[in-house]
Parts: structure tokens; sequence; C-alpha cells
């Protein structure tokens, strides 16, 4: 059964399904006609770098491929995924507060920077033990989604 | 009598675009404003003319009320449209503009004062013979007193510890024969939470429906109302869906309800738009909740039912005119319903999705009408609130309106952000919303396990486009084709150990 990720979640799709479903046009903007068991339906999609986005009579999904990497360990913890060394920031915002010093060891789930984004404070955490390596962005800065703040060495 | 021909909307988002659209109907000129957080807004495109708000952060810009006033008067602007929210029931603006000799479309700024208080407006309803929650908060708590006054109240009746909340001393009492041990029991909570075994008492209300009627007053002393909305689908006390009208009135207690709203503004003295929200029980006994001195987020639906336009009607009582109707000028047709599409994840406790929209696109129909914030270039992003848009449809019955709102949603693709356009769905689909059993914890009743999950077919036709070399990254594909932005949801999964709401 193939596997693919539909807004972060593992989901198999069913031959059965897929058999059922037949596309019939993509346009280049992303505009999809397609049949399902004979009915005709509409949906759109656009491509970016990680990923798909679809929108399918109201239901909005982003879908990746699943890439094989081994998650041994507690992944469960935190729900922070194993393998993981950086701290990205996830939305737009500001840095409200860095709470650890360049080099100072860091524990797996320990808060580390406080972002202030829609009127709410969000503490990202440190994602494996080890030694933070600050990014140089410093508190009061703006940054962009995607941003990488730190790094555990 | 003021001549209103400039108006300054103080306001950004759908509301602003919404108001120029009927004042530039009216050959009014419409002034914006742009602060260093609007790059790119979408209401900009909308305004005769733009002025640059100074300030970054939305406290120092969009709510400096001294900067707005100037701006008003260095531009000899005639009047100004507050919108909801930002300044619009700020007394302290009101009165300046009205020092300075220009006009708020709104009421007086004594009536804005007076209705910033809960206290004060419960006061005035009372005297105004309009029904209040029926409670006791009175400091003798002997057995006697309470006992009395609960016969009064009526049951079901809620017994709370007048020391503190979080349930901890609450108690819901259903018949007058549980009350003495339900005081006792309620009273040692009270006493070992709190070390205070005081109790105030209110009538519980098991399904409350949140109803409130539009009211508009002019100069002349002229007071009417235009009917109800209801606005019982709420999420986190944020209101989601509104209809009209609602689906237990009656002719009967529209009249009565109708009445007291009406008998509120005239207490106030009101003029221009207002809106008094009652909590209606099961049984069509009303109480009075609080008044709002703005024009409503909902105020469509009205429009919809009545063929009314509120924003002309606030421009022509601002300017001293008397109200367009009487009230039994007043007519109702069909049905009206409105969904509040946010850009919210479902799937991340409905925080807002932020990024910029890859595609956009509004369906059209003679009964839809889409009150937008939006366009296909925007961004959603940090600062403001992350309405996408208001779309309100109308139907002959309750029934229509509904399948016409499934069918508007269905086909109003957004892409970039997540939305609550599903979460809407299903509720629009639930049995219970069909047969209008609608109340303010619909949401908590019914969908609190709510998730977005695809269907199999669904599923099947996103692995297709996924791995359909047409979906391709535009260098793959045919020259020509455009590029589309690619910072979109890759952070997500690292986001690591992310929580809320953190206090420093």
């Amino acid at each position: 059964m193939k596997e693919i990720l539909i807004n972060q979640k593992r989901v198999g799709v069913d031959g059965t399904a897929a058999a059922l479903v037949k596309i019939r046009e993509v346009t280049r903007e992303g505009e999809v006609s397609y049949e399902h068991s004979g009915t005709l339906a509409r949906a759109v999609c656009k491509r970016t770098r990680d990923g798909l986005w679809i929108f399918d009579r109201g239901q909005i999904y982003f879908a990746q491929k699943v890439k094989e990497k081994s998650s041994k360990g507690a992944g469960a913890h935190h729900g922070i995924p194993d393998g993981l060394t950086e701290i990205i920031s996830p939305m737009p915002g500001k840095i409200f507060k860095i709470l650890v010093s360049e080099g100072d060891e860091v524990k797996r789930g320990q808060e580390v920077i406080i972002l202030e984004a829609m009127k709410m404070e969000h503490a990202l955490c440190a994602p494996q033990d080890g030694k933070i390596l600050l990014g140089g962005a410093k508190e009061g800065d703006l940054v962009q989604i995607g941003h990488k703040l730190a790094e555990i060495g | 009598m003021p001549s209103i021909r400039s108006v300054l909307i103080a306001n950004r988002g759908e509301i602003s675009i919404r108001i120029a659209k009927t004042l530039s109907r009216l050959g009014v000129r419409v002034i914006g404003l742009k602060s260093s957080l609007d790059v790119g807004a979408a209401h900009l495109k909308h305004m005769d003319q733009i002025l640059p708000l100074e300030g970054d952060s939305v406290a120092s810009s969009w709510l400096d009320t001294q900067q707005i006033v100037n701006l008003c008067v260095k531009n000899k602007i005639d009047a100004v449209h507050p919108g909801y929210g930002f300044l619009s029931e700020n007394e302290d603006f009101a009165q300046a503009l009205r020092n300075q000799g220009i006009v708020f479309m709104g009421p007086s700024p004594e009536a804005i004062a007076r209705m910033g208080s809960k206290a004060e407006a419960k006061e005035l309803m009372i005297r105004a013979g309009v029904p209040t929650i029926p409670g006791y908060q009175g400091i003798d708590n002997s057995d006697s007193v309470l006992m009395a006054e609960a016969h009064k109240i009526g049951y079901p009746l809620l017994i709370k510890a007048s020391a503190g909340g979080g349930g901890k001393g609450m108690r819901i009492v259903r018949a007058e024969s549980e009350f003495a041990k339900a005081l006792d029991s309620a009273r040692s909570e009270a006493k070992k939470s709190f070390g205070d075994d005081r109790v105030i008492l209110e009538r519980y209300i098991t399904h409350p429906r949140h109803i409130e009627f539009q009211i508009f007053g002019d100069a002349h002393g002229n007071m009417i109302h235009l009917g109800e909305r209801e606005c019982s689908i709420q999420r986190r006390h944020q209101k989601i869906i509104e209809e009209t009208p609602s689906p237990v009135m009656t002719p009967e207690l529209r009249k009565r309800m109708g009445e007291a709203a009406v008998r509120c503004g005239q207490a106030l003295k009101y003029q221009n738009a207002g809106t008094v929200e009652f909590i209606v029980d099961e049984r069509g006994d009303f109480y009075f909740l609080e008044v709002n001195t703005r024009l409503q987020v909902e105020h469509p639906i009205t429009e919809m039912l009545t063929g009314q336009d509120l924003v002309e009607w606030q421009w022509r009582i601002a300017q001293g005119e008397a109200l367009p109707l009487t009230q039994e000028q007043v007519h109702f047709r069909g049905h009206a319903l409105e969904c509040r599409v946010y850009a919210e994840d479902p799937e991340n406790a409905f925080l807002p999705s932020v990024g910029p929209l890859l595609y956009y696109h509004e369906p059209a129909a003679p009964f839809l009408r889409i009150d937008s914030g939006v366009n296909v270039q925007s961004e959603i992003g940090i600062y403001f609130d992350p309405m996408i848009a208001k779309v309100i449809v109308s139907g002959a019955t309750r029934a229509e309106a509904i399948s016409r709102m499934i069918w508007a949603l269905e086909n109003y693709p957004i892409l970039g952000v997540k939305t609550n356009s599903a979460f809407l769905l299903s509720i629009l689909r639930h049995d219970k919303f069909a047969e209008g059993e609608t109340h303010t914890h619909f949401i908590e009743d019914h969908l609190s396990n709510w998730q977005l999950i695809p269907q199999p077919l669904t599923s099947a036709l996103i692995e297709k486009l996924l791995n359909s070399p047409e979906t391709s990254p535009p260098s793959v594909q045919q020259a020509g084709a455009a590029a589309v932005p690619s910072t979109a949801a890759s952070v997500w999964p690292s986001m690591t150990g992310f929580r809320i709401g953190v206090l420093p």
C-alpha cells in the first residue's frame, strides 16, 4: 500500500479507492478536473518546495512524500522527531527572549527561545541534549517563517 | 445638518472594504489609512486616498487616537467611520472627533461610555423594564433568604461561590427539593477552596441561544429594530456562524424582543447603528446581555434579510436625516446565513495559519455575497486578526440557505494557509444544525472531537497529484509556467516542543 504524508500524518492509500480516481486535466494554474466513480469533480493544487497544497471541496491538505528515515528512540517525548538538531522559526514573529547563552549545555525539551507572534508567546525547545549554537538573531529581531534560530552541536 | 462628502475609514481588512464600497456608491470620497504593517494590504486599492499612519505596532498606529484625529483635521475630512474593533467603541476617540467638529459615524460618546460598563448597562435595562438574568447577589446569605430568593428566581438555577470561580463551589439545582442539600455542598466546597462559603444565585440556562437585535436611532427621536440575528455557533466564545431569522423565533417573540431592544435604545437616546444582545432559554424567555455600540461583523445577514444597506443608513443618520423606514415598513424575506472563514489550522488548536496565499478564487452566484479582506496577492501575517472573508448566502428557506452555503464553501478554493472551512462544513452538515438545535455549547457538545480526516478517495486523489509530473515544480513543467512561492509549511514538522501562551 502506498503511503504519503497528509498534514504531517502518514496516510495509506487504498488500491481500490485509487482505481476509482482518474485525473482528467491539470491546468498550469493547478486547477484539477477529475472523476471519482464516474462523477466529475474539481480541485486545486499548488506545488511548493516542500510539498503539495490541495483544496478539495472545502478541505485543505498539505501533502508530502514519505522520506524513509530510521526513527529509533523515544521520539514521542515532547513530540520531537529523532535526529533533529535545529530550531527553526515556525511562523513569522519577533524574538522575545533568548533563555540561554551561546555554548550552554541544554537538555532535550528545554525551552531555549521565546518567539512572539500573533499576540502570543511561543516557547521553542531544544530538540536534543547538547551544546546550543545560536543562529545570530538577537532579542527584538523580526524573523521569517523557516529562519534557523539555533542548532544543537 | 452636516453634509458628509468625505469619510476617513479608521479600519482595515474586510470591513473597511465593505464600508468603502457603499460610500463610494453614494459619491462620498473615501480615505484609508496605511501603517508600516499594511504593506500590500488588500484595502488600499479601494480608497480614493491613503494617509500614512506612523508607528510600528498596532497600538501605536491604528489605536493612536490623537494621530488619527489630527489626520482628519489636517486633511479637512468631514467624518470618520470606525468599523468594528479598533477604536469603534472608544468614547475618547468619539469625543475627540466631536471636539474638532468631525462627525463620528456611530452613537454619541456618552452612549458608548455608558454601555462600556456591564454593571451600568444592566442597571439601565432594569429601569427600562428589559428582563435581565434573574439572580441574587445580596450580602445576606442566611438559609431562609437564599431559599426565598431561589424560589423567586425559579429552577433550574446555579449556586456559585462569590469568592471564586473555576467551577468550585458551583452546583446546578434542578428542583426546589434539592436546594438545601446543594447549598450545603456548594458552601463546604467554597469554604475549602476559597476560605469563604458565601454564594450567589443565578438562573441556569441549559441551552442558551445568543440572539441579538439590530437597532437604529436618529436625531429626531425615532428608534426601530431590523430583526434578529442568532449567533449561537461559537468556538471559544468567538462567533463563527450567524443566521436570521432565528430557528426559534415566532412573530410574537420577535415583537416582544424587538420592543425590548427598542426600549434599550430609547433609554440611551441612542443614535445610529447598535445591537442589543440577549440570551434566550429553552422556554423562550429572554434576558439582556449587553449593547454593542458599533456596526457588527455579522450585519450582512440583516442586509440580506431586509434588503437595506446599513452603512448607507449610518451615513444618512450621521448627516441628521430621519430613519429611511418606519417599523411597519421593515420587511423580512427568506433566510440568510453567514460563515466566517478564518486562516486557522484546525489540526493545530485553530491557531492562526500564516503565509502567502498561493491560490484564491471566490465563487459567484445571485444568492451569494463574499465580504473579503484578502485578494490573490495577500499574505496572512501575524499582526492582525486572521479573517479571510465572511461568506453570506440567502435562501427562500433555511434548508435552502444551508445547502447554498455548503456549495459556496466547497467551491471557494484557498491555498497557502489552512482555514476553518472543513470545520464549518461539518457544522452545516450536522443533523442538529439542520434541525435548528443551535445553542452556545453546540460545538462543545457535538464537535469537540472533530478532526480533518481525508476520505479514501481524497487520499487517493492526493497521492496521484503528489506523484504526477503535471504538478511538478515549475522548472520541470513547460516554459512560461508561473513561479510558485516556496516558503509554505515545511517548518511545521520541525517545530520542536512548540507551546502556546507561555508568560515570561
